[in-house]
C-alpha cells in the first residue's frame, strides 16, 4: 500500500517530462550513433538471436532498443504479487531517468510465460499501469526460448504448475550495444547502481 | 559396430516423482507424462559432427555469451577431438551448446525432474534407487571423487529399468532448468523484502532430507552458470513422445 502514492508520481513525472521537454530527445542521436561493443564489458545479450513479439502483436528481435540503453526484465502477467511492483520499480527507475536527462532510455520486459502473455494480456498490462508505449515493449518469446533468455540474462524461474512461477524478479540496464551495466536484483532496491551507471560516459 | 555406437533414445513410461523441493509441501508427487530419453550421454564423437556442420558452435567461433573459454578445452582443434576417446562422453560444455545439439535433433534438454525421474530407476524397478542406501552409497562415493579424470566410455555398465545407461557414476548431465530453484538457502530466513524477489515461493521446502545424492545434484546444478563449461560435465538430450 505504502507505494501506491510512489507509483502515481513516478507515472505523473514520467508524462510531464515526456511531454515538456521535446528537445531532450537530442541526447538520444547521439547514443544511436553506432559503437563497438566495449571490450571491458561482458558480451552482448543481443548475440541471442530469438523471435519476440510486443504488445501490439509486432515481432522484433532482442536487440529491438539497440542504440539506446535500456532496462531489461523478466516477468509473468499472471502474477498478481511481484509483477506490478516490478513494473512500478521499472517506471520509478524510468521517471528518475528522465528527470536525470536521459529520454534516450528504454524498456523491455520479456515474459517467461508465452502461453498466457499474448499481446492483449501484454497491452492491458500497457494500458494499465499507464506505460509510455514508445518507450516501453512488453513482449514474449516463443516457448523454448524464455529459458535461453532467462540464461543470458541470468534470471531463473520455475514453473510450479496453476499458471504460477518462482522467480527471480531482476532489473538490468543494458548499454546501447546490449551489454551489461548494472542490474537491481530484488524489488524495491535503491535504484541508484542503475542511475549511476546510465550517468558514466 | 560395436552395439554401444548406437545413439539410442528410448521411452521413459509415464509415473509419478517426487521432487527433492516440492512445488508446494502439499505436493509430494508429480505426474510425470512419458517422454523420450537418449539411453547415454552424448559422445565426443557425435557432439563433433554436430559442430562441424554448425561451425558457430566451434571453440573460438561461439559467441562469449553461450560458452566461457573453457569451452570444449580438452579438444586438440575447434574442429578435432585429437587422442580423446570418440565415444566418452563429451565434456566441457555449456548448456547453450548442449540446448543447441539437443533441438538440432528435434529435442531438448530433459527437465531437472524428468532427469531425476529417470535416474531413480533401479537395475530391477522403475524407481527406488533414491532410497536405496547401497545404490546410494555408490552414488555418493563416486561424487566424492571430485570427477578429476577425464570420463571413459559410454554404456559401459548396466542400464537401468528404462534402458538408460550412466546415469550415475560417469559424469553430471545439464538440464533444461538447472537454474530453476530461485530460492537460496538462506532466502527462506530473510524478511519480506527477500521473500518479494520471488512470486509464490514462500513455500520451498525439502521433501527428504536424507536423500543426500538428489541434494547434491540440486546444489551442482543450482551453482553453474549456462556458460559453463566443466571437464565433468555432459548432457543427454530428450524429446516428447
Amino acid at each position: 500500500m505504502r507505494i501506491l502514492p510512489l507509483i502515481f508520481l513516478a507515472s505523473l513525472s514520467a508524462c510531464a517530462n515526456e511531454a515538456s521537454a521535446p528537445q531532450a530527445e537530442a541526447p538520444a542521436l547521439l547514443a544511436l550513433a553506432p559503437q563497438a561493443p566495449d571490450p571491458a564489458l561482458g558480451p552482448s545479450i543481443y548475440d541471442l538471436k530469438v523471435d519476440l513479439h510486443d504488445q501490439n502483436g509486432q515481432p522484433h528481435g532482442l536487440d529491438i532498443h539497440a542504440g539506446h540503453p535500456t532496462l531489461v526484465s523478466m516477468f509473468y502477467g499472471s502474477c498478481k504479487a511481484a509483477c506490478p511492483l516490478l513494473i512500478s520499480d521499472l517506471k520509478r527507475v524510468e521517471a528518475q531517468a528522465l528527470e536525470a536527462g536521459h529520454s534516450e532510455l528504454r524498456v523491455l520486459m520479456v515474459s517467461f510465460d508465452p502461453d498466457r502473455d499474448t499481446p492483449q494480456v501484454m497491452a492491458g498490462l500497457v494500458q494499465d499501469h499507464e506505460l509510455d508505449g514508445t518507450r516501453w515493449r512488453l513482449s514474449a518469446p516463443r516457448s523454448g526460448d524464455a529459458r535461453s533468455l532467462g540464461a543470458v540474462l541470468n534470471v531463473s524461474f520455475r514453473d510450479v504448475g496453476n499458471g504460477m512461477f518462482q522467480h527471480d524478479s531482476v532489473l538490468i540496464l543494458l548499454n546501447s550495444e546490449g551489454q551489461e551495466l548494472a542490474r537491481l536484483d530484488g524489488l524495491n532496491q535503491d535504484p541508484s547502481p542503475l542511475l549511476e551507471a546510465l550517468d558514466a560516459p | 559396430m560395436l552395439w554401444w555406437l548406437l545413439a539410442l533414445r528410448v521411452a521413459v513410461p509415464e509415473g509419478s516423482h517426487a521432487p527433492f523441493y516440492p512445488p508446494t509441501p502439499e505436493l509430494e508427487k508429480v505426474a510425470m507424462p512419458a517422454f523420450m530419453l537418449d539411453d547415454k550421454p552424448v559422445t565426443n564423437a557425435q557432439f563433433l559432427t554436430f559442430v562441424k556442420a554448425n561451425p558457430e558452435w566451434a571453440r573460438g567461433t561461439v559467441s562469449p555469451l553461450f560458452a566461457e573459454s573453457g569451452y570444449l578445452a580438452d579438444w586438440m582443434g575447434p574442429k578435432s577431438i585429437g587422442a580423446l576417446e570418440p565415444q566418452a562422453p563429451v565434456v566441457s560444455v555449456s548448456w547453450h551448446a548442449a540446448r543447441a545439439f539437443c533441438q538440432a535433433q528435434g529435442g531438448d534438454l530433459p527437465t531437472s525432474w524428468q532427469w531425476e525421474y529417470a535416474a531413480d530407476a533401479t537395475l530391477s524397478a522403475p524407481s527406488g534407487a533414491r532410497k536405496d542406501p547401497e545404490t546410494l552409497q555408490q552414488i555418493l562415493n563416486w561424487y566424492a571423487q571430485g570427477g578429476s579424470a577425464l570420463p571413459g566410455p559410454v554404456g559401459q555398465g548396466q542400464p537401468n529399468h528404462f534402458g538408460l545407461f550412466d546415469m550415475h557414476g560417469l559424469i553430471w548431465e545439464w538440464t533444461l532448468d538447472f537454474d530453476a530453484l530461485p530460492v537460496t538457502g538462506d532466502a527462506r530466513d530473510a524478511g519480506d523484502a527477500e521473500r518479494l524477489r520471488f512470486c509464490g515461493a514462500g513455500a520451498v521446502s525439502a521433501a527428504d532430507t536424507e536423500d543426500y545424492a538428489s541434494f547434491m545434484r540440486l546444489a551442482f546444478r543450482d551453482s553453474l552458470e549456462a556458460d559453463y563449461a566443466t571437464s565433468n560435465l555432459g548432457f543427454r538430450c530428450a524429446s516428447s513422445l
